[in-house]
């Protein structure tokens, strides 16, 4: 592990990646326990308020601290993500390993099944979702982790595939082992690899599709802030007040740059090989 | 009653015909080599016995261990019997271990599975298993993993996972092929010192046939998927009595030269090449290839005889009978 953390301090996206993810998430984590102003707290007198000492990224058409609401957003934003990325890997993971691990028919019906998922485009299969359900942070996080699972499925049955004709899982299946455990205790350790840069990547895809939901006002609801809402309540203010659009914007393009940096440099890190077939 | 014995062992995969009725039987503690050369059928028959053929395989004839019958098992039973009864040891030690498990785990993973061992009393047998392969503690600890091993060292970790359960019998399968040949040797005397100290039964699977007269009490000697010659390893080499035999052998390079072979000649080979496994051959797989080869060869596969040298030949014309 350690030598994991030396390699990685020699990798600059890595570096990169990892500090501003992990500025975002202590920002989130700080909400809980401090915020400049509550987030929901309105004060009508100094709405629309450009960036100062008092608000330090201004306030908006309620007169509500930026800063503040865009702290918890982070802390929603996140959220949301992990728990949907955490489903789509909990499902698609097992799913892929008993794909690799039976063949056959099983196989065919989970990369069928798959298929079936991919072919709707997932953002707007979220927004199917969310409407029918109806909207909110929980029924996001299932529409968003729905369209993991496929995802992690996929590239689980692809990196185990080889894994399962290597010699050491003929030695194992020698030594008494069944299908299950062998998944379990030699196939997925191996490609750990693999899946943890994916679960990056989409962690910062899963942070956009949130974003993107909650712009629709079928993600989080209020006074809940999000930055998907807070850039589209900003719209109708965009040439009043554009400091209320660039913010949230910032915040998100910045967080999926930070992940997607992450993803690639952890990529290096943990699995040179995979660098040089690019 | 025989501890394994395989009767009329027949493989087949599509149109293929892999294992032609094969049978044999193994004693506890006795020592069996397989010898034939690259896609004889060595391999199928290991897989065979473990039940770890592909599924499209088809198998017909009886596997009886221990009473019983291997291919009316189901994989639950199976599994019960892989690794606790019958343990295998693979050609290639680079890739016969899981690289991201320390070789703790993977000879302890046998034990807590079989015989249900605790963490602690696993490590305690692993130390002194690497102790008995010849990786003594400290130098060789259950925490290191396969790339911090040399090849030999990894080949030992490799019988160390056998050995764990106490197996009934050890399959190797080409055990020494991928290493070197002063290590070749160690690892030869390391798997026939720990066979005899647990008086388990070993099946060696190999094509070279000075491994098989140092390790093996009995021989069989495969050609495209038949045996053609079976019996004591003595009397096997002695006689030679069927041709592939011969020819194997005189393919082999001698220190004394056998025969008239002078110094510098070339090597002598057996002519034309293996058989396709889906090629339909009426008489004696061998005949193509044989230098004795008679019309009678061509009509009918000949069987499993005993000749006079007290072996089984699959041979009309066996060397060393006045014809």
């Amino acid at each position: 592990m350690g030598e994991i953390f030396k390699k990685g301090l020699g990798n600059r996206s890595f570096v990169i990646g990892g500090v501003v993810t992990i500025i975002f998430i202590l920002i989130a984590g700080i909400s809980l326990l401090w915020t400049p102003y509550p987030f929901d707290e309105m004060t009508i007198a100094s709405k629309l308020k450009t960036p100062s000492g008092d608000h330090w990224l201004g306030t908006d058409h309620f007169g509500r601290d930026v800063f503040s609401m865009m702290m918890v957003g982070a802390r929603n934003s996140i959220v949301v993500s992990l728990v949907a990325v955490s489903i789509g890997a909990g499902f698609g993971i097992p799913l892929g390993a008993l794909a690799a691990a039976r063949g056959g028919w099983v196989d065919e019906a989970v990369m069928r099944f798959n298929d079936f998922t991919f072919a709707f485009p997932a953002l707007l299969s979220a927004v199917m979702i969310t409407a029918l359900a109806g909207p909110g942070a929980v029924n996001s996080i299932i529409a968003i982790g729905i369209f993991n699972v496929p995802v992690f499925a996929r590239i689980t049955r692809g990196a185990a595939l080889p894994i399962w004709k290597r010699e050491y899982i003929m030695a194992a299946r020698v030594s008494g082992k069944g299908p299950v455990q062998i998944s379990i205790e030699h196939v997925i350790p191996n490609i750990a690899s693999v899946l943890i840069v994916q679960a990056t990547i989409q962690f910062a895809l899963a942070i956009i599709a949130e974003a993107g939901l909650s712009y629709l006002g079928l993600g989080t609801q209020p006074p809940n802030p999000s930055w998907g809402k807070m850039l589209s309540e900003a719209q109708t203010f965009m040439f009043l007040a554009p400091h209320l659009a660039l913010f949230p914007g910032m915040a998100i393009a910045l967080m999926v740059l930070g992940l997607n940096l992450l993803g690639d440099g952890l990529r290096d890190v943990l699995d040179p090989r995979l660098r040089r077939q690019r | 009653m025989a501890l394994l014995s395989v009767e009329n062992l027949s493989v087949h995969i599509g149109p293929a015909h892999i294992l032609k009725d094969v049978s044999f039987s193994m004693e506890k503690g006795e020592t069996l080599g397989f010898v034939g050369e690259s896609g004889c059928g060595k391999s199928i028959t290991a897989m065979a016995i473990m039940g770890l053929l592909t599924e499209q395989a088809t198998v017909s004839g009886r596997i009886v261990f221990d009473g019983q019958d291997l291919l009316t098992l189901d994989d639950r039973a199976m599994c019960k019997i892989r690794g606790l009864r019958i343990a295998m040891v693979f050609q290639e030690p680079m890739t016969a271990l899981n690289p991201v498990k320390s070789i703790g785990f993977q000879i302890a993973e046998g034990m807590r599975l079989h015989l249900g061992l605790g963490r602690a009393e696993a490590e305690r047998r692993v130390v002194s298993l690497l102790d008995r392969v010849g990786l003594p503690a400290p130098r060789f600890s259950p925490d290191l993993y396969p790339h911090q091993l040399s090849g030999g060292q990894r080949q030992r970790v490799v019988i160390a996972m056998t050995m764990a359960c106490g197996p009934d019998i050890l399959i190797a399968d080409e055990p020494t092929t991928a290493l070197d040949v002063t290590i070749q040797a160690r690892i030869l005397d390391l798997i026939a010192e720990v066979v005899e100290q647990d008086g388990m039964g070993l099946m060696m699977i190999t094509h070279d046939l000075g491994v098989v007269a140092q390790t093996t009490d009995n021989l069989a000697v495969m050609y495209a998927g038949a045996m053609v010659e079976h019996g004591t390893t003595q009397a096997v080499f002695s006689s030679l009595s069927h041709p592939y035999t011969r020819g194997l052998f005189g393919a082999m390079p001698h220190l004394e030269s056998h025969g008239d072979l002078a110094p510098g000649a070339l090597l002598p080979t057996i002519p034309g090449s293996v058989p396709q496994p889906s090629e339909k051959i009426s008489g004696c797989i061998f005949a193509g290839r044989c230098e004795r080869a008679q019309d009678q060869c061509k009509v009918a596969p000949p069987t499993l005889t005993k000749n006079d040298g007290g072996h089984q030949v699959a041979c009309f014309n066996p060397w060393g009978v006045v014809a």
